[in-house]
C-alpha cells in the first residue's frame, strides 16, 4: 500500500484523527471512533505505539494542549493528519479501489 | 479519581518520558469513567488489566525497534524460530514446564472461573431488549420523614405521577410479584409465581408473545376479564406444549383466566422463577392510597436520554412534589437505578472481592513463576551469555525469555480454561444460595478472551523479571567465569527475595480475607436467633377468595387443618402462623399506644404484626421474658391481647412496664381503627429475615382474635410443626391431610425450619469456601516459593558455609543464617500485606458480620499462620547447611 506502507490499523487510526480533527483527536476519543465506526475494540496502547510509529513516518504530528484539570492538571495528546499523511491516505485508498475494480461480481457470488 | 498508584506507577516506568503526562492523564480519566459505570472494585480490576496491556505493548514496541535497529521489525522468521525454540525447551524439561504450567493453570483458571461468574451475573444484559436502557424506578425515605428506608417501593398514586410528568423515558410500566394457585384442571394444584404488572410493562420490556398476544389497555382497568400469559417453559413442562391451551379457562385463586398468549421462550420478567403474567389492575380515576407503597415500577429511557438526564429530571420532579404534597414526600423521594444493577445489588460486593481475591492468587501464581523462570535462567546462563556474546542484541534475548513464557503459560491458560469451564459447571450445578441468574454462566466469547487477556498479562508478568534479568547481564561476565556469585548473580537473587516478598503479601493478604470471612461466618451461625430450629416442619397453606370468601370461613379451616394436623402420629404440637423465621414474613404495620397521640400519622410506631396460634411460639421455643404466653382462653370473644418483643419494648416502652399498656392497629382512610389489644407478655426478638438482621420491633397476636383486631383473616398462613422424629418424614402425611380436606390446595414449600435457616447462610458459606482455597493455594505457592529461593542461596552458599563449618562454626550461627535469608523477604511481604489489607478493609466490611475488617486478632494469626508455612519452608535447606560436609563442600568447586 503506498510507498510508506500504511498498515491496516495505521490506516484506521489516520482515519479517526481525520475524522475528529484536530481539535477532537486524542487517544481516547481515537478509540472510541473506531468502536463507533468499525465495531472494534481498539486498545488504547494499540493506539498510542500507533499513533508514535505514524509521527516518525511523518504522517501526523502531535501536541500537548493547556493542562486540564478535570484531568488533574495533566495536559491531553491530540494529534492532526500532516500532508503526507494524507498522500498516503490517497495513496493506500486508490490502491484499494484499483484492486476492487471487477471484483463485484466475485463477491456476489457466495 | 486517580487510577491505583501501581498502575501508575508501572505506566510512569515504561512510558517515552515524552509521552508519560497524557498517557497518565488517560489512564486516570479513563479510570474515573469506568469507576462511575462499574464501581470501584471492577474499574480498579479493569484499570490495572489495561495499564498492563499498554506497559507490555509499549515495551515489546520498544524491544523490536532495538532489536531490529533501523528496520523496527522482527523478521516472522526469527519470531518463529525462537517460538519452536522455546517449544523444543519445553519438551525436553518435562518436568520443570509440567509444574510451571500446572500453576500457571491455577492462577489463570481460579481467575477465569470467578471472571465467569462475574461476566454471568453482573456483566451480561438481561433477556431484554436493550436491557441496558431499563431503569428501576424506586422510592426511599430520608430522615426528614421521620424513617429511614434506602429502598422502598412506590405506590400506584406515585407510579401514575411520575409516568405522566416524565419526559425523559420512553414507557413506564407497574407491576408486582404474587403467588398464584393454579387449580381446576387435569394436573394437581400448583402454587406459582405469577406478576401482576400494568399493560405498558411489556412496551417497556419489549416483550412479544409467540403465540396470541398481551394485554390491551382496557384489560389493565378494574373490572376488566382476567386474563393471563404464560411462561413459554411452564406452557411446555405443565401443558406440554399444547397449543388448545390458548383461549382456555386457567383458574388462578379460583377466578378463571382467559389464556390469551404464550410469551416468548427464555423471557421471564422480572424473576427467572416467574411462569404467569396477569393484569395490574390500575384505575387512574381512583388509584388508590399514595402512602400504599406496594408496586414495583420500571421504565425505559428514550433514546438520546442518558441515566443522568432522567436522573437530573427526577430530581426537579421531586423538588416540586415536596412542594405540592408536603405530607407525602418531604424526605420520600423517587430515584431510579440502572435495572440491572438493582437486580444484583446484593451479590455485586461478595462478586467484586472474589474477582479481586483470584487477581492476587494469579499475582501469587505469576511471581512464583517468575521466581522458577529466574532460576531457570541460570541454567540457560552460558546459552544466553554465549548468544549475547555473538552479538544478539538484548531485545532477542529477552525474546527468547518470552517466547519460552508464552509457550509456558499458553498451555497453563488452556488448561487454566478447563479448570474454570469445570468450576462454573460445578458452581450451577450446587446453586449456592440466591445467587439470581446462574444460568448465565457459561463459558462465551467474552470469558474466552478474558482467559487470552489474563494468559497474555500473566506471560508479561512472569516473564518481566527473568527477561530483564537475562538481558541485563554481562556476556562476558558468564562465558568467562562460569560462575553465578557476581554483582548480576547477587541482583537476581535479590530480584527473587523481592518476588517472594510479592507471594508473601498476597498469600496474606488472601489468609486475612479467608480468616476474616470465616469468623465472620462463625459468628453468624453462632447468633441466637431466640428460637429453636430443630425438629419443626413448616409448610405453606394458601386460601384463594373465589373458594373462601368469608373470614370465617377461612378462620374454621385453618384450625381444623391445625387441630387434624395435631393429631397426626409423630406430631408433638401443630399450629398455624403468618410468621415463620426464615420463611414466611410479614410487612410493617402502623400502631395507636393508648395514651399517646403521635404528632402526625407518619410519625406513629410502627412494628411488624403478626396473628400466630398460641401454640406456635411455643413450638419454636421462643422465650416469654414478661407476662404470660398466649392460651387456649385467648379466643375471639375474650380479652383482645398481644405480646411484643424486646424490640419494640425499648423502641416504643423504654423506662416503663410495657405488660399492661394498651395498643391498636392504625386505621387508615378506608378502615376505622381497630380494638386495643391489652400486652400481656414480652418475648425474646426472633430474628425473622437472616441471622445477620436484628429483630425489628414486633407484635404478635392470637390468630383467632384478628378478624376483630386486624379486620381481616390472612389467607396466606404457616402451618409449623414440632414432631417427634424426622420432620421431613410427615411431608406425606401432611399432604395427605390437606388433600383430604381440600383437593384444590396445594402444600407449598414444605421445607425444615432448620435448612430454611441453613439456606440464609449458603451465601456466606460459599464466599469464605472459595476465599479459604484460594489463601491455601496462595499459602501453598508461597511456601513453595520461600522454599526455591532459600535452596537456591544454600546452594550459592555452600563454599561459605564450608569454610565456615571448616573454621568451626556450630550449627546455631548457620541455621540463623540461613533462616534470616529466608525471613527478611517473608518479614517485608507480611509488613506490606499487612498495610494493603488495612487499605482495603472498606471492600470486605460490608460481607462482614460481627468482625472488623481490621480485626487484630486475624491479622496476627495470618502474620503466625504465614509465618509458620515460612519457617516450616525453611526446614529443607536448613538441614542440607547443617549437614553440610565442609570437605565436600570445599571440593565441589
Amino acid at each position: 500500500m503506498g510507498k510508506h506502507g500504511l498498515g491496516e490499523f495505521e490506516f484506521i487510526v489516520l482515519l479517526a484523527v481525520l475524522r475528529l480533527g484536530p481539535d477532537a483527536a486524542n487517544p481516547i476519543a481515537i478509540v472510541e471512533d473506531i468502536r463507533a465506526h468499525s465495531g472494534r475494540r481498539g486498545q488504547r496502547a494499540a493506539v498510542y505505539v500507533t499513533l508514535q510509529r505514524l509521527e516518525q513516518k511523518g504522517l501526523v504530528a502531535s501536541w500537548l494542549a493547556r493542562p486540564d484539570d478535570a484531568r488533574g492538571g495533566k495536559r491531553r495528546r491530540f494529534a492532526r493528519v500532516l500532508p503526507a499523511g494524507l498522500r498516503a491516505m490517497r495513496e493506500a485508498r486508490a490502491t484499494l479501489e484499483g484492486m476492487w475494480q471487477g471484483l463485484d461480481a466475485a463477491l456476489e457470488a457466495e | 479519581m486517580s487510577a491505583p498508584v501501581w498502575s501508575r506507577v508501572l505506566l510512569r516506568c515504561v512510558a517515552p518520558r515524552r509521552r508519560r503526562e497524557d498517557m497518565l492523564g488517560d489512564l486516570d480519566e479513563v479510570h474515573h469513567k469506568r469507576r462511575r459505570s462499574i464501581g470501584p472494585v471492577l474499574a480498579w480490576f479493569a484499570t490495572g488489566v489495561e495499564s498492563l496491556a499498554i506497559a507490555g505493548t509499549l515495551l515489546l514496541a520498544r524491544w523490536r525497534y532495538r532489536a531490529g535497529g533501523e528496520g523496527a521489525r522482527l523478521s516472522p522468521g526469527t519470531l518463529f524460530g525462537d517460538l519452536r525454540d522455546a517449544f523444543r525447551g519445553v519438551l525436553r524439561r518435562p518436568l520443570f514446564s509440567a509444574v510451571v504450567i500446572g500453576t500457571l493453570a491455577i492462577g489463570i483458571g481460579a481467575t477465569t472461573a470467578i471472571f465467569t461468574v462475574v461476566n454471568g451475573i453482573l456483566l451480561q444484559p438481561l433477556p431484554y431488549e436493550q436491557s441496558d436502557r431499563l431503569v428501576r424506578i424506586l422510592s426511599r425515605f430520608e430522615p426528614a420523614s421521620g424513617v429511614e428506608f434506602d429502598r422502598f417501593a412506590p405506590s400506584i398514586p406515585e407510579y401514575l405521577d411520575y409516568r405522566d410528568q416524565n419526559s425523559t423515558l420512553s414507557a413506564v410500566g407497574a407491576y408486582r410479584v404474587v403467588s398464584a394457585t393454579i387449580t381446576a384442571d387435569e394436573h394437581t394444584p400448583e402454587r406459582t409465581q405469577a406478576v401482576q404488572l400494568t399493560p405498558s410493562t411489556f412496551e417497556v420490556v419489549g416483550a412479544e408473545p409467540s403465540r396470541g398476544r398481551v394485554f390491551t389497555e382496557s384489560e389493565g382497568l378494574p373490572g376488566a376479564t382476567p386474563v393471563v400469559l404464560l411462561a413459554a417453559e411452564y406452557w411446555r413442562s405443565r401443558y406440554g406444549a399444547d397449543p388448545a391451551v390458548l383461549g382456555q379457562d386457567l383458574h388462578i385463586d379460583g377466578v378463571p383466566h382467559e389464556v390469551i398468549g404464550i410469551m416468548a421462550s427464555g423471557f421471564r420478567f422480572p424473576r427467572e422463577d416467574v411462569n404467569l403474567w396477569i393484569p395490574l389492575p390500575v384505575d387512574p380515576a381512583n388509584p388508590g392510597s399514595r402512602a400504599a407503597h406496594s408496586i414495583d415500577a420500571i421504565g425505559r429511557l428514550e433514546d438520546g436520554e442518558s441515566m443522568e438526564s432522567a436522573a437530573a429530571e427526577m430530581d426537579a420532579l421531586m423538588a416540586a412534589w415536596a412542594e405540592d404534597l408536603p405530607e407525602f414526600h418531604v424526605g420520600h423521594p423517587l430515584y431510579l437505578t440502572p435495572f440491572l444493577q438493582d437486580m444484583v445489588r446484593e451479590l455485586r460486593p461478595a462478586l467484586q472481592i472474589l474477582l479481586g481475591a483470584s487477581a492476587f492468587v494469579l499475582l501469587v501464581v505469576c511471581s512464583n513463576v517468575a521466581s522458577i523462570m529466574l532460576a531457570r535462567g541460570e541454567d540457560r546462563g552460558r546459552e544466553l551469555a554465549l548468544r549475547s556474546a555473538l552479538g544478539a542484541p538484548r531485545g532477542r534475548i529477552a525474546q527468547l525469555v518470552l517466547g519460552e513464557c508464552l509457550v509456558l503459560s499458553s498451555a497453563g491458560g488452556a488448561l487454566g480454561l478447563g479448570l474454570a469451564w469445570v468450576f462454573a459447571a460445578g458452581l450451577v450445578a450446587l446453586q449456592p444460595g440466591g445467587m439470581p441468574r446462574l444460568a448465565e454462566v457459561q463459558l462465551d466469547g467474552a470469558v474466552l478472551w478474558f482467559a487470552f487477556g489474563v494468559t497474555l498479562v500473566a506471560t508479561v508478568l512472569c516473564a518481566l523479571v527473568p527477561a530483564l534479568a537475562a538481558s541485563s547481564r554481562a556476556p562476558a561476565e558468564l562465558v568467562f567465569s562460569g560462575d553465578t556469585r557476581t554483582t548480576a548473580g547477587r541482583y537476581r537473587v535479590a530480584a527473587r527475595r523481592s518476588l517472594v516478598a510479592v507471594e508473601v503479601a498476597m498469600a496474606f493478604m488472601l489468609v486475612v480475607g479467608a480468616g476474616l470471612l470465616a469468623r465472620s461466618f462463625f459468628e453468624l451461625t453462632a447468633v441466637d436467633p431466640g428460637f429453636d430450629a430443630s425438629g419443626v416442619l413448616l409448610a405453606g397453606i394458601h386460601l384463594p377468595e373465589a373458594d373462601y370468601p368469608d373470614d370465617e370461613q377461612v378462620r374454621q379451616f385453618l384450625q381444623e387443618l391445625e387441630r387434624r394436623a395435631d393429631n397426626l402420629p409423630g406430631v408433638a404440637t401443630a399450629a398455624m402462623t403468618t410468621l415463620a423465621p426464615m420463611y414466611s414474613w410479614r410487612g410493617w404495620s402502623r400502631f395507636q399506644i393508648d395514651g399517646r397521640v403521635p404528632d402526625t400519622d407518619e410519625a406513629a410506631p410502627q412494628a411488624r404484626f403478626s396473628p400466630v396460634a398460641p401454640g406456635f411460639l411455643e413450638i419454636i421455643r421462643a422465650r416469654l421474658l414478661e407476662g404470660r404466653p398466649f392460651g387456649d382462653a385467648d379466643t375471639r370473644g375474650a380479652e383482645h391481647v398481644a405480646l411484643v418483643n424486646v424490640e419494640f419494648v425499648r423502641r416504643y416502652f423504654a423506662g416503663q412496664q410495657a405488660v399492661g399498656q394498651r395498643i391498636r392497629l392504625q386505621g387508615s382512610s378506608t378502615a376505622p381503627a381497630m380494638v386495643w389489644m391489652t400486652v400481656v407478655g414480652v418475648i425474646d426478638d426472633l430474628r425473622t429475615y437472616s441471622l445477620d438482621r436484628q429483630a425489628d420491633p414486633s407484635v404478635y397476636s392470637p390468630m383467632a382474635q384478628t378478624r376483630d383486631t386486624a379486620n381481616s383473616m390472612e389467607r396466606s398462613a404457616t402451618l409449623a410443626i414440632r414432631t417427634e422424629g424426622s420432620p421431613t418424614a410427615l411431608v406425606e402425611p401432611v399432604r395427605q391431610l390437606l388433600q383430604r380436606l381440600d383437593p384444590e390446595l396445594p402444600l407449598i414449600a414444605p421445607t425444615t425450619l432448620e435448612r430454611a435457616v441453613n439456606e440464609t447462610l449458603a451465601r456466606p458459606r460459599f464466599i469464605a469456601r472459595l476465599l479459604g482455597l484460594f489463601a491455601l493455594v496462595g499459602l501453598a505457592l508461597g511456601a513453595s516459593g520461600i522454599y526455591g529461593v532459600l535452596a537456591y542461596s544454600t546452594a550459592q552458599r555452600t563454599r561459605e558455609i564450608g569454610i565456615r563449618k571448616a573454621l568451626g562454626a556450630q550449627a546455631q550461627p548457620v541455621v540463623l543464617l540461613v533462616v534470616r535469608e529466608g525471613m527478611i523477604p517473608v518479614a517485608v511481604g507480611l509488613v506490606a500485606g499487612t498495610i494493603i489489607s488495612i487499605g482495603l478493609r472498606e471492600f470486605l466490611a460490608s460481607l462482614l458480620y460481627g468482625v472488623s475488617a481490621t480485626d487484630p486478632a486475624t491479622l496476627l494469626g495470618a502474620v503466625l499462620v504465614l509465618g509458620c508455612v515460612a519457617l516450616l519452608a525453611c526446614l529443607g535447606p536448613v538441614l542440607r547447611a547443617v549437614r553440610l560436609d565442609p570437605l565436600v563442600a570445599l571440593r565441589s568447586d
